[in-house]
């Protein structure tokens, strides 16, 4: 009697003491924000398969389209990320937003355009004609850059500012000769009778360069967590590479479109890897770019102050992220 | 444990159980309850609340619509149209928006932008001109109205929102513009921060999509777009709602967790997704559930009172169980002890009563049985006592005779047997039952002594007396079986109830007996064997030195007595002293056997030299007692060792001198091997001396033949190319003769494959037959090997040279190479191979055949002039042919022509040497990296030219190991490693042998391909180079096409290991196992192309129309495609369209056609093709295309 009791006892303390777990740690919030591209589609799929979370992060993802939106909620310490291209990071760095680049996610390689009637043959023959376009926005600046290659003048086109998911849309109503956008939206204005898609990133490859920007203070407090979005980042591109089918189910409806549309404009990007991007070499020509963006800039009228390329894609606080990447 | 305490604690755990769960039970459901009326009511706060905030966005944006319309603001901007407004229109625009906007409590600041983004007018005049071209409630307003999200104004410094709208001309539709209302939180928070249903506790927030609060807080100042919420209600608010795009309603479940204070809340949300809003509702779990805890007092105030009231009960019920029972034990207790006069009290009349006076009447029946019993018990007791005596005594005995091992037998005074062990059983067979009673004499004695016994009887009947009793004896006895058996008696007599008795042991000493019989007949044959010995044996006592025993060869017939062994042998008194080893005397020192050498007299008395051994015998205590003593005579080895000994001085002499004249032969050796090493060492030197300027020639003649020349320059430049090489084919023969005239040449073992060897050195002297009417032919049978190891170098020389005569001599008829197999492979896995060159030319005349293969020697000097040569040749082949194992002689008839024979063993190669090196395009080795290391300029310049036309990225130029090596790391720590290196052999401080391994050493070194550029052609060093690690060789002067040659082979070689791969095997690789598929419908195009691959030893796989091309394709897999361009049925062109755009394939495709003009081969590119090559098709031209696409 005396002995079933004491069993009986330890199998219960036993069992209270296996039942109680010790309290796991909270993970990490980080709000992110950036706008409907393909190439950033891999956030979402490393968010719905724990990728993230994996790394202790809690990623909460922000659809905002408007540049300008993201740099107010930048400047007022509300969002901690975003993905956009070099040239939206100059100018929010101009008007206050104090963010840093810290990883490439992507050269746009085929899947940013112009399209444009079939009368217009030539960038110069744009002169003179009426171009439909997200202002401020990666489509204005590779504009800009196409025509400063070119030697022509942004002067002689007359834009009709869009937001950035209405360009396709505004153009095949029968706004302007030409729309100058990215995919889905560059496909969708070329449904327009009578137009093409006229010139892409593709002959131009390397510079339109989507960035991971955090805010300059969240890096140099916190590395650590910058370098755990960085790894989640790492492997959600390795799983979308490495599962095109599977990643085209999960995150097409993100973008309201098809999974075949989605494995199609996939084909128009070139997501750059760990080992790609972890040289001097390429950090020197990633602050090239950005030292181009900041001299046509320069050149265009209200531009924003001017910017130090290595103060925005600094090489010691690279060296720090990348080398405890792995 | 007692009854009482048993029943006690069963009753107090079910009462305290049941109540435990039913009060449980009743918390639980209570609480369910609890929460989901707050839960309720959250909800409900939650959508309430939502619905009020839609309602004022609605409101405000129906208000900006409203503004949006008003004719004052229209009309205006319509009048701008075009033109800029005068300044009274904008002040009375400006005063009429401040006016509204003072009137609007909410409303801080109204404006109006121009279709470009800038304001024009505002109730703010400090707002006048900004362009707010790129804000959202510009951009989000043009379609309609629009609500930008809380935000902190930038210049303003204020938090509110804005709702625009966009201004068109109500007749054209035209957009004029868009109004913006700038409004405070201050009717969003009156929602959202009226508390009422919430306790002191709930309150009701709104967060946006970043997860900050916009209203205020209850609890936290200053909580507008600065808190952060991270809790589980707004993660799941997002999940749901915004990411898994769920329709927002009221919760279900409801959620207690921490909020952003770390209190402990029940929450609830709702979601707004215009807005991306969440209205979360809460309120503390400790104010939600105070009802509850008061539950828990009373709910513990029964748990504790109800176990003690059960307590109480259960111990009274026990006790007045268990006292009667108590009583009852006791009254047992004490009878068991014997007290049988005891009685239990009767308490009670129930069953327990009943008990007790059935004990009572137990008791007393008790008492009365127990007296009588005691008596009978007492003289029980005694006699048990006797008898244990008695069994035990008699126990005692009868364990004693029967684990004797002797006979134990008692006789009465009858002479009967009265006792028989069973021992005695045993030795005589009879088992005690048959014997006992009978007479023991008749039975036992053998009849020979039964007289004497029965004769003893009377007086021992009498007097217990007699001459065997109290003796020991041995007699024999009889057994059961009739066979008589030797015992030992022990005979006693004893007096038993007035009667003399006899008692004997008795034991069987048969074996016994026997043992005795074997040591004596041992001791005899000792006796004999010792006696037999020819040699003197003794047996000496250790102590006093006295022989115990002595053979008859040591006796010799004298008696020996007390005699001691220094008697006997050194006829002395005294033991041996110290003049000479006594081998008593070592014995017993050393207590082994020894052998020692003594000279003493013989039985004869002559004095001898003997060999003694002596062989102790020691006694108990481990000393010495005896020694064995045996004597070997030696006088004649002796004498024969005196001899050794003479004729091993005479030895010694001879060998010291021969040492000498050892001395002086290797001095002579080491001179001739120094001589011979200087002469290596000069010949390589003048091979790498004469080579590396011959390289800059030939090589800088190349490049200069690519820039533009007119054709007197291209004639000249053709002869200074050929020359140069006529130069260098001299002096290579003369090098070469040098080398193999002193025997130190060492020849390749590689493997190589000779039917393609055969072919390409035909091909070779193909141009020399220009102009003359001579047939060619290569008879190779089909079991001819075709991999084998060896020198294909050499081997190629031996052709050359022997097609380079019957060039040379023969001006008409034909010019063959014939192969056979001479002998199969034997065990060892060699092959004995056959080759003859055979010319139908001047023949050789007999006299001068004996000293054809002789240096310097020609059939004719005359033909020298005539035909050329320095007379090498042939010398060359013969020396060349000896370093393989084999032999060459010719059979020749002057005026009918010579056929030239070798004969030479081969070791077969494994044909997989050569399965995974798949030589990639030249076209592809465009953008592969590469680095040269060259101490010679010149030849730097002419490799890295040759490098960049191929398209080969030159990375870096070393003019040394020392540089090369930094060089090669610097490379791979900027992650831009080479493919490949191109490295010289022969440089100063450090060769390329050393430089291949420490770059192979380097991390990461091991992929990089090396190949060895050496002049050094002399003696093995493609074998050296492999063994150094490069992957492939190229003897200099490098020739542009051998080089991408090889590195296209090594490039594409997958082997983890292998032979080297030299410029044959890849011109061997380059083409083999090509497979290529040609469309062309012209039967005699088909055959020329058919002969063409066979030659390029590529497979070939026709197709007559473009239709079959396609269908082709489809199933099978190429490498290229050669497209004629004018066929029936599907031409070319059309057929290429079909393979790009149908079957998606990528195949190389070459067109095949007449028309080369500009046009025609747009329209082939057009279509799809790669290139394209003219017809009637060139050789060449057709290589350097298989060579560059495939």
């Amino acid at each position: 009697m005396k002995s079933s009791l004491i069993i009986f006892l330890w199998i219960a303390l036993m069992t209270v003491g296996c039942g109680s777990k010790p309290p796991e740690k909270k993970p990490d919030a980080i709000n992110i924000a950036f706008q409907g591209w393909i190439g950033y589609s891999p956030f979402y799929l490393g968010r719905d398969l724990g990728f993230f979370k994996d790394e202790g992060i809690e990623l909460n993802i922000v659809n905002e389209q408007l540049d300008s939106a993201r740099r107010d909620a930048f400047i007022a310490g509300m969002l901690d990320a975003e993905a956009g291209t070099l040239d939206l990071l100059v100018s929010k760095r101009g008007q206050g937003a104090l963010i840093v680049s810290v990883m490439e996610i992507d050269y746009s390689f085929g899947a940013d355009g112009i399209v444009a009637m079939d009368n217009i043959q030539t960038l110069a023959d744009l002169k003179g004609k009426k171009v439909v376009l997200s202002k401020n926005d990666v489509s204005d600046m590779f504009l800009s850059y196409l025509f400063h290659e070119q030697g022509l003048s942004r002067d002689d086109v007359a834009v009709i500012a869009k937001r950035p998911d209405e360009v396709a849309a505004a153009f095949v109503n029968g706004e302007g000769d030409a729309a100058v956008t990215w995919e889905p939206e560059l496909s969708a204005a070329a449904k327009r009778p009578g137009s093409r898609v006229f010139l892409t990133s593709k002959d131009q490859p390397g510079f339109i360069v989507d960035t991971l920007n955090v805010r300059q203070d969240l890096a140099v407090r916190n590395p650590d967590l910058v370098r755990r979005l960085m790894r989640g980042w790492f492997r959600s591109m390795r799983y979308a590479k490495e599962h095109p089918v599977e990643a085209a189910r999960l995150t097409a409806k993100y973008y309201g479109i098809t999974q075949a549309e989605y494995q199609n404009q996939i084909a128009g990007l070139k997501w750059v890897d760990y080992k790609e991007q972890n040289t001097p070499a390429n950090f020197a020509k990633w602050r090239d770019v950005l030292n181009l963006i900041v001299s046509i800039k320069s050149g265009q009228a209200g531009s924003s102050s001017q910017i130090n390329a290595v103060e925005v894609i600094n090489p010691t606080l690279l060296q720090k992220l990348y080398e405890n990447i792995r | 444990m007692k009854i009482s305490a048993k029943l006690s604690l069963f009753f107090l755990f079910i009462l305290t159980l049941f109540l435990s769960a039913a009060l449980t039970f009743f918390y639980i459901q209570t609480r369910g309850h609890l929460l989901d009326i707050i839960f309720s009511n959250l909800n409900g706060l939650a959508s309430l609340k939502a619905q009020r905030l839609n309602v004022l966005l609605q409101q405000y944006q129906q208000e900006s619509s409203a503004l949006a319309r008003s004719p004052w603001i229209v009309q205006p901007l319509k009048n701008m149209q075009g033109a800029a407004a005068g300044d009274e229109v904008l002040n009375a625009l400006n005063a009429s928006l401040s006016q509204i906007q003072r009137l609007d409590n909410a409303a801080y600041e109204i404006f109006i932008l121009d279709p470009r983004g800038k304001v024009i007018a505002s109730s703010d005049l400090t707002r006048l001109g900004a362009d707010k071209s790129d804000d959202a409630y510009f951009l989000g307003a043009q379609n309609g109205p629009y609500v930008k999200d809380v935000y902190l104004s930038p210049t303003t410094r204020k938090f509110g929102f804005a709702v625009s709208s966009p201004i068109h001309d109500p007749q054209t539709g035209s957009w004029l513009g868009v109004v913006v209302t700038r409004y405070t939180l201050e009717d969003i928070n009156m929602i959202l921060t009226e508390h009422s249903g919430l306790g002191s506790t709930g309150e009701t927030y709104l967060v946006n999509k970043y997860g900050r609060m916009i209203t205020a807080s209850r609890f936290l100042d200053n909580a507008s777009l600065e808190l952060k919420v991270d809790t589980d209600n707004l993660k799941k608010a997002f999940r749901e709602h915004r990411d898994q795009r769920l329709a927002p309603g009221q919760e279900k479940t409801p959620l207690i967790y921490d909020d952003y204070r770390g209190q402990r809340v029940i929450g609830t949300h709702y979601y707004i997704p215009s807005m991306d809003w969440v209205v979360v509702a809460e309120m503390d779990t400790a104010e939600a559930f105070l009802p509850l805890k008061k539950i828990q007092m009373e709910f513990w105030f029964f748990l504790g009172l109800v176990p003690i009231i059960s307590l109480l009960v259960a111990m009274y019920l026990a006790r007045h169980i268990s006292r009667p029972l108590n009583r009852l034990r006791e009254g047992i207790v004490v009878i068991a002890a014997g007290g049988s006069n005891r009685k239990v009290a009767v308490t009670s009349h129930d069953e327990l009563g009943e008990v007790a006076v059935a004990f009572n009447r137990m008791a007393d029946d008790l008492q009365t049985s127990t007296t009588s019993i005691e008596r009978l018990n007492q003289e029980i007791a005694e006699r048990q006592k006797i008898e244990a005596g008695l069994k035990d005594s008699d126990e005692k005995i009868r364990v004693l005779a029967s684990a004797a091992q002797d006979a134990m037998i008692m006789m009465d005074n009858r002479g009967t047997v009265i006792f028989w062990n069973p021992a005695a059983e045993k030795i005589f067979g009879y088992s005690a039952a048959e014997i006992i009673g009978q007479a023991l004499h008749s039975i036992l004695a053998p009849p020979r002594f039964q007289p004497a016994s029965q004769a003893a009887m009377p007086d021992w009947q009498n007097t217990g007396k007699g001459n065997a009793v109290g003796k020991t004896l041995e007699l024999a006895a009889i057994r059961k079986d009739g066979v008589e058996i030797p015992v030992e008696l022990s005979l006693s007599s004893a007096l038993l109830n007035g009667e003399w008795q006899a008692v004997g042991v008795m034991r069987d000493i048969t074996k016994r007996k026997k043992i005795e019989a074997q040591i004596k007949a041992q001791g005899e044959f000792l006796n004999m064997a010792i006696n037999s010995l020819t040699h003197p044996f003794y047996i000496i006592d250790a102590n006093n030195y006295h022989i115990v025993l002595a053979n008859d060869a040591a006796a010799r017939g004298q008696p020996l007595g007390n005699m001691t062994c220094h008697k006997l042998t050194h006829h002395s008194d005294q033991p041996c002293g110290d003049a000479h080893r006594c081998p008593l005397r070592e014995v017993k020192e050393k207590k082994r056997y020894v052998i020692c050498e003594h000279q003493h007299f013989d039985p004869d008395g002559n004095k001898k030299f003997y060999e003694v051994h002596g062989y102790p015998i020691f006694d108990q205590d481990g000393n010495v007692a005896q020694m064995i003593e045996y004597s070997l005579n030696i006088d004649d080895r002796k004498q024969a060792e005196e001899k050794i000994r003479a004729a091993n001085e005479e030895l010694q002499a001879a060998l010291k001198t021969s040492e000498s004249l050892r001395e002086d032969l290797e001095q002579a050796r080491n001179k001739a091997e120094a001589a011979s090493k200087a002469k290596s060492e000069f010949l390589a030197n003048m091979s790498h001396e004469i080579r590396t300027p011959m390289n800059a020639i030939l090589g800088f003649g190349q490049l200069l033949q690519r820039t533009p020349l007119d054709e007197q320059q291209k004639k000249y430049m053709s002869s200074v190319q050929s020359s140069g090489e006529l130069l260098l084919r001299v002096i290579d023969d003369i090098l070469n003769f040098s080398k193999y005239e002193s025997g130190t040449v060492t020849l390749e073992n590689i493997d190589f494959d000779i039917r393609y060897l055969i072919n390409d050195v035909f091909k070779m002297i193909l141009p020399k037959l220009s102009g003359k009417n001579i047939d060619t032919y290569i008879d190779i049978p089909k079991d001819f090997p075709q991999y084998l190891k060896g020198d294909p170098t050499r081997i190629r020389q031996i052709f050359v040279n022997l097609l380079n005569n019957a060039v040379k001599f023969t001006a008409t008829g034909s010019i063959g190479i014939i192969a056979q197999v001479e002998q199969p492979a034997d065990l060892s896995g060699k092959v004995t191979l056959r080759f003859r060159v055979k010319d139908t030319g001047i023949g050789i005349p007999e006299d001068k055949m004996g000293n054809i293969f002789n240096a310097f020697e020609q059939a004719d000097t005359s033909t020298t002039r005539k035909y050329g040569g320095t007379g090498l040749g042939l010398a060359i082949c013969a020396s060349l042919v000896k370093l393989m194992g084999g032999k060459v002689w010719v059979e020749s008839q002057q005026g009918q022509g010579s056929d030239f024979i070798i004969v030479a063993p081969f070791a077969l190669a494994d044909p997989a040497f050569q399965a995974d090196i798949v030589p990639i395009a030249t076209e592809k080795l465009r953008g592969k990296k590469t680095m040269i290391v060259d101490d010679n300029d010149l030849a730097r310049q002419i490799t890295e030219r040759y490098c960049l036309d191929a398209g080969i990225e030159v990375l870096a130029i070393a003019n040394g190991s020392s540089t090369a090596l930094d060089q090669v790391r610097s490379l791979m720590v900027a992650g831009n490693k080479p493919d490949l290196i191109l490295m010289d052999i022969m440089m100063p401080q450090m060769d390329g042998y050393h430089l291949a391994r420490e770059i192979k050493a380097l991390e990461g070194g091991g992929d990089i391909k090396l190949i060895a550029l050496t002049s050094d052609v002399m003696s093995g060093t493609a074998e050296k180079s492999q063994e150094y690690g490069f992957d492939g060789y190229l003897p200099k002067p490098i020739l542009e096409p051998e080089l991408l040659q090889v590195i296209a082979a090594v490039l594409g070689d997958k082997r983890a290991a292998g032979p080297i791969v030299t410029r044959h095997t890849a011109a061997e690789l380059t083409f083999l196992r090509k497979k290529i598929l040609a469309a062309e419908d012209n039967p005699a195009n088909q055959f020329l192309l058919e002969n063409y691959f066979e030659i390029l030893q590529c497979d070939c796989d026709f197709a007559s129309t473009g239709r079959a091309a396609i269908e082709k394709l489809k199933h099978n897999r190429y490498d290229l495609c050669l497209m004629d361009v004018h066929m029936p049925d599907i031409d070319g062109l059309e057929a290429a369209r079909i393979i790009r755009q149908e079957l998606k394939n990528k195949i190389p495709i070459i067109a095949v056609t007449a028309d080369v003009f500009k046009n025609s081969i747009d329209q082939c590119l057009e279509a799809g093709m790669d290139d394209f090559v003219g017809k009637p098709i060139i050789l060449d031209q057709l290589r350097e295309k298989i060579l560059k696409y495939a």
